[in-house]
Formats: structure tokens, sequence, C-alpha cells
């Protein structure tokens, strides 16, 4: 016997499982992907040589067969390609001359096994943008509703960083934070000397700086981004999971791709799930009183649309018609790079690498409007050594000469720096998932047809992204040598958002608005509220 | 280069790339986890260094005189030294065979042409093959295709400044390279990182 169903075991799902088993309910996990071994699918060790071609490919070159689109993700490359999902078997479709990347997890654990660690809270500069400019619709929440959930899950899950007392960026309950290069440290020292208004802070990482709930503390190896086998960052599978597994009320299925959620209209509730056992082919349905769609934002979205009844025939939580509509997620990969001459005695060898980086908060359009676009974006960037010296392809000539020279550069070539940032995207109508019928995955169903453009505000923004990480970089005397001006392909930030609709039926529900922070400690937020709740009604 | 293979300065500042090329033997270990290095067996200088043969049955693209053109050009671009042994001692060159043979067409076909086209030039300035020629002759007739490297002009010299770049790539990615040469400390269980910021 099953209280409640979870599609997903990534980072909510995990939470969900969590909060459920913890509460006493029987809970059945559902993934699509793989099981996990940590031992052989984590790669923080490994090293060029370990590999057939020691990561010298580009990865879309090597990854062309079966991962056309998810290679087009850092974390997709020789080290890390099993972590994500078969383009082949799980299609999806976009329009013509507008592309959208989906970058999809494929193990237990899902995209949290490889994420970017970043953990910021949303304030009521987001929350309620709509009333400060009048965009979309706020949140039918405000910052003193979140406070208490913020701090059980970064209590829970380990979060690194610095109090800083700014309204835009409230505070946590924080491990200690990880230092600054001094590199970095002339940045933040020239940009708050510089304007008042910027902040230079450490990022709040999802990485621990000390041992915490059983999981040790970072060791500083520099690749997260392939796993963790010391689960020293945040990810379901060395936290949320081992916790509800450790309830012995939690059973895990893998390789359970989920067609949608059974509704029957004579009890007038969900009553389980229908899924794909992808070994077998074979459609199968499990039944319990509660449902949580955790399968990340394009899944569950094509979970609830092809959910349709007769009650409901487009799909669950779609009677007004704006399910999937609204999709957003950030404006992205504006950066810049270079060398940071000063810098040179940040430190005298690099050893490693610090998982996060540093963070400039949103400073624009804070109370007042004062760019030309709406909302704001939070600069990221660091200053540090890597293992080749940052002027290797300029060193002349060949043979021992050439040896030496490169030995020397690794201690005397001054350091690299890059600044990016992450943009609010505001949420159209326009910009939709919607699901296809006359397409279908390998095991048989309906796909997603994604469409997500960048509009007028976006551009602006990404205008003003560049002019203003130029101008940071010229301040602190850094020399810019390279730059992207375009935002990247919507979706290759991962930070998708598909809002829903609660509450009664209105039009515009829907256009919450996005963020500048990101959802991640948002939606484990969500999680946690939702499932204590959740588990205290079951109970009466 | 097409743009299959990673081009060298983005490698370096890849904003996306936090750790790619910080690869090596953190020294530390924390656990049994990670093995030991195999680095050991080629701990003490001396003429070995030289002798690592071919693998056998390799999955390499080029013919066996290419190969050996290229096991010779890649020891005179990274030579062993008093510090450290040399590409050739890496495996460089059965390492990039065998990237060269999972290339696209138009890689493959650039290393070809090039090799050839160094075989070429060592037959017209001295009507014998390059791997005959004495090490002075080689290193000299190298030397004429990196005087202009900043800015190559002809087909030879572009292919030195992209056999250059293909070489150290690949050297700077093997256990030697990393460990014995570079002396590379990252990428294992390390907190010496947490001194970055003091003074």
């Amino acid at each position: 016997m099953i209280d409640a169903i979870v599609i997903g075991s990534g980072a909510t799902g995990g939470w969900a499982a969590k909060t459920l088993t913890e509460a006493g309910h029987r809970v059945l996990m559902l993934e699509s992907g793989g099981p996990i071994e940590p031992h052989k699918h984590y790669a923080h060790h490994t090293r060029p040589y370990d590999l057939k071609y020691g990561n010298r490919f580009d990865n879309e070159w090597l990854q062309r067969e079966r991962r056309p689109i998810q290679s087009k993700v850092y974390a997709c490359d020789e080290y890390g390609a099993h972590f994500f999902i078969d383009d082949i078997d799980n299609p999806y479709s976009t329009p013509e001359g507008k592309p959208y990347v989906w970058i999809r997890g494929g193990l237990i654990g899902g995209r949290s096994n490889v994420w970017g660690r970043q953990s910021l809270r949303m304030s009521d500069f987001e929350l309620k943008s709509a009333s400060l400019d009048g965009y979309g619709e706020d949140w039918p929440i405000s910052y003193s509703d979140l406070v208490q959930a913020y701090d059980e899950v970064e209590r829970f899950a380990g979060i690194s960083g610095s109090a800083e007392a700014l309204p835009q960026l409230p505070d946590g309950q924080f491990l200690p934070p990880m230092p600054m290069t001094r590199g970095e440290l002339a940045l933040k020292s020239a940009v708050e000397k510089h304007w008042p208004d910027r902040r230079v802070i450490i990022s709040r990482s999802a990485v621990l700086t000390e041992n915490h709930n059983g999981r040790a503390e970072c060791h500083y190896c520099g690749n997260c981004a392939r796993g963790c086998r010391t689960h020293s960052f945040f990810s379901s599978v060395g936290s949320t999971i081992p916790a509800a597994l450790a309830t012995k009320r939690l059973e895990i299925r893998t390789n359970a791709h989920v067609s949608s959620v059974d509704f029957d209209a004579t009890l007038g509730r969900a009553t389980g799930v229908t899924y794909v056992d992808k070994a077998t082919g074979r459609s199968v349905r499990v039944h319990a009183r509660t449902v949580v769609l955790a399968a990340s934002t394009i899944a569950s979205t094509r979970i609830l649309l092809n959910s349709r009844s007769t009650a409901f025939p487009n799909g669950l939580g779609n009677s007004t018609g704006n399910l999937g509509k609204y999709l957003h997620g950030h404006v992205h990969s504006i950066w810049i790079t270079g060398i940071a001459p000063g810098a040179m005695d940040s430190f005298s060898i690099p050893e490693g690498d610090r998982p996060c980086q540093i963070y400039i908060p949103r400073f624009q359009n804070l109370g007042k409007q004062d760019r030309p676009y709406l909302r704001g974006f939070g600069i990221e960037g660091a200053v540090r050594r890597k293992m080749l010296p940052s002027g290797i392809a300029s060193i002349p000539g060949f043979g021992k000469g050439f040896k030496q020279a490169v030995r020397n550069a690794v201690k005397t070539d001054p350091p690299i720096f890059f600044l990016t940032a992450f943009g609010e995207m505001l949420a159209r109508a326009d910009n939709v998932v919607t699901l296809r019928d006359d397409m279908r995955d390998r095991w048989g169903l309906a796909v997603p047809h994604i469409t997500c453009t960048y509009g007028a505000n976006e551009h602006l923004m990404s205008a003003d992204i560049l002019t203003i990480i130029k101008e940071i970089a010229n301040v602190a005397g850094f020399d810019v040598r390279t730059e992207r001006s375009q935002p990247g392909t919507p979706g290759l930030c991962i930070h998708e958002v598909v809002p829903l609709e609660w509450g009664p039926p209105r039009a515009t529900r829907c256009s919450i608005g996005g963020t500048c922070s990101g959802t991640r400690l948002t939606c484990l937020w969500w999680t946690v509220r939702a499932m204590s709740h959740r588990a205290c009604r079951t109970q009466r | 280069m097409s743009n299959a293979l990673r081009p060298d300065p983005l490698v370096l500042l890849d904003p996306n790339e936090p750790a790619a090329t910080n690869a090596g033997d953190g020294g530390l270990y924390f656990n049994g986890d990670i093995p030991r290095s195999r680095v050991t067996e080629f701990a003490a200088p001396g003429p070995g260094w030289d002798a690592a043969p071919r693998r056998t049955g390799s999955d390499g693209f080029l013919n066996s005189s290419q190969f050996e053109l290229l096991e010779i050009l890649a020891d005179l671009i990274i030579p062993t030294d008093y510090h450290s042994p040399g590409a050739r001692a890496a495996d460089v060159p059965a390492w990039l065979d065998r990237l060269i043979a999972a290339s696209p067409l138009t890689d493959q076909d650039r290393w070809r042409d090039g090799l050839g086209a160094i075989e070429a030039l060592a037959s017209v300035t001295h009507t014998r093959t390059f791997v005959s020629l004495n090490e002075g002759q080689q290193i000299a007739l190298l030397a004429s295709l990196a005087v202009n490297e900043s800015t190559p002009t002809t087909d030879e010299e572009r292919f030195f400044r992209f056999l250059k770049q293909a070489v150290w790539d690949a050297y700077y990615r093997t256990e030697i390279g990393i460990h014995l040469d570079l002396e590379f400390r990252g990428n294992g269980f390390n907190k010496a990182i947490l001194r970055i910021g003091e003074s």
C-alpha cells in the first residue's frame, strides 16, 4: 500500500520523498532514468588520461550520435555524458528558427548530480515585482512567508556564504563562506569604491565548508560538474534520498517513464499514475492518494497536459488553458574573459578549484526604474589560475626552450578572469510548452513542443549586461580578451520555470514574475511547504 | 582545425568550463577512493623514457611512416629534458593518432596533408625522408616553419602551428605532462585552496 507517488528523483523529488517519509508516509518514487552508482558515475577525480579521448573533443562532436542536444551543456562531456538522457530516444520539437535547448538528467538524482550549486533566496523585489513595475502578476506569497522553510532547506542542505544584509538578496542560514582570491578581492575593492550601490560577495553555494549532517566538507578538487563522491555539494542522491531511505518507507523504481496522472471523476481526485516500464515496454498503473510532480519543469508539464480525461479534456490543472504558458528562464551566457594583471600573486600554484564564484547582486531597478528595461540581473565571475598558464597559446617556438617557458609561465602568468550574468526573463504567454500527439518518444508517449524566445526586454538587458561587465572589468584594471554579446540559446542555462495555477481560475494568474536569483532554493522551499502541508492534512 | 577539436584560448578562458583543464594528482588522499598514480613507473630519469612502444593493436588513423614522422615531430616539439620525459615517452603520438581516427574527415585530411607537406619539404631540401635526417637538420627544418608562427603564410607554416598546439594540448593531458612536468597537484583531495585569499 502506497500513500504517495513522487514522480522524479531530482532536487525536489528527493525533498518531497524525505518530507513525506519522515512524516510516516509510504512513498513510491518513479524515475524515468536509470539507477545511479556514485562510484561508477561520479567522475570528479577522473583525469584526462583516464578517458579514451582525454576530453579533447568538442562535446557536440563526440556526442553527436546519441546526445546532439544534451552535449550543448558544459557538463555533458566525455567525463559526464552518462548523466544526461539519450536525445534520440527522447525527442521534443521546437518551431523552425526558434531553438530551445532542453537539458535533462538521465539517472537517479537527475540534474542535481551535476548542477551549478548557486543557492540564492528570492526577495520581495522579485516576488512582488508586478506591484513595483506593473508587468505581469505578483507571486501570491511574500518573502515573510518563505523565511521559515528557507531556513529549514538551508540547514539541511548546507549552504556556504556570507551574511551581507542586502534587501535584494536576503541572508540565510549559512555555513562559513569560501575565500576570495586576491584578484577577486582587488575587484571587490575597486567596484565597491567606484559604485557604492554595487557589492561583490562570495557566491552562496550548496557546497559544504565544514562537515554537515553526515556529509564531508568540500575538498576543493574543482570538478563538481562531474559528480561528487563525497557528496560535499547538495544533491538528492547524497542527502535527501538517503534520508528518505533511512525511514524504510521509500521505494524507488527506475526506468518508470510516467505518461499521466490518473483522475477519478467520481471521487473527484487523482488516484495514481500510469507509467511505461522502459525495460518491458508495458504500461503499469500504481495507486496512491497523493501524487507529487517533481519531474522537472517541462516534463511535469508534459505529464499534466497528457493527463486527459472526460472531466479534464485538456489535461490536469489546465481548465483555463494556461498550463504550459509563460515558460521562462534566464538571460544568460553574455560574458567577457581575459587577464587580471596585478593579481599575479593571487596564489602560487593552482591546486584545484574553489567550487563557487563571486557574485554581484542585482543593483538595477531596485525600488526605482533606472534602466531602459524591466527587472534586473546578478553578475557572476571569478579570478583564478588554471593548470596551464593563461598565455600558453602565445609562447613561441618549440623544444626544450618552449617546455621550460611553459613551466616558467605557470609561476608568472597572471590569472584569468571571467564575468557573466543571469538576468530575469519576463514571463510571456507566447513562450509555451504544448503537447505533440503526432510525435512520440521511443516508448510511445507524446512529446513536448517548446516555444521560447527572448523579447525586446531581454535584448535591452543583454546589451546592458555587456556594457556593465566591461565597465566593471575596466574599473578593476582587467584586460578583456574575449567577449560574447548575444544571450545563449533559451533553455541552455537550465533554469526553466513554468508557473502553475493555484486558487480559483483567473486569466492572467500564470504570469508571475521570473527572478534573477534563480529558483532552486525556492523550488525546495515550495516542496517543503507543500509536502509538510500534505503530510498534516492526510494525517488529519 | 575544425570545430570538433577544442580551440586553445577558449579552453583556458571558457567560463562554462570551470576546471576542465585542471586535471592532476591530489597527492593528499582522503580515503581509498582514488588509485595511486601510475607515474612512479617514470619516476627516474633515463633513456628508458624514450622507449615507450607504440600501442599494440593500434586503433589509430595514420600509417606506419606517417606515425613514425609524428613521433619524431612530437618529440622535437616537447622533448625529454632534465626535468621530465617528453611527448613520445608520454605516448602523445599514439593518443593523437587515436584522436585523428575519431575526428571529422576535414581534420583527418589536414593531418595527412600536413605530415605529407613536411615530408615533401625534407625531400626538397635534403632529398631524404624527415625521419632519416639528423637531429640538427630536423630542428633546423622545423625552425624554418616556426619563424612566422604568429602569422603563418604557407600551408607548412600553418600546419606547424596546428601540430604544435595539438602536441602540447595532448602532452599536458597525460600523466607525465600533468604530474611530472607541471607538477600539478589539483583535481584531488586538497585543502590548499583555502589559503588562496590570504596575503
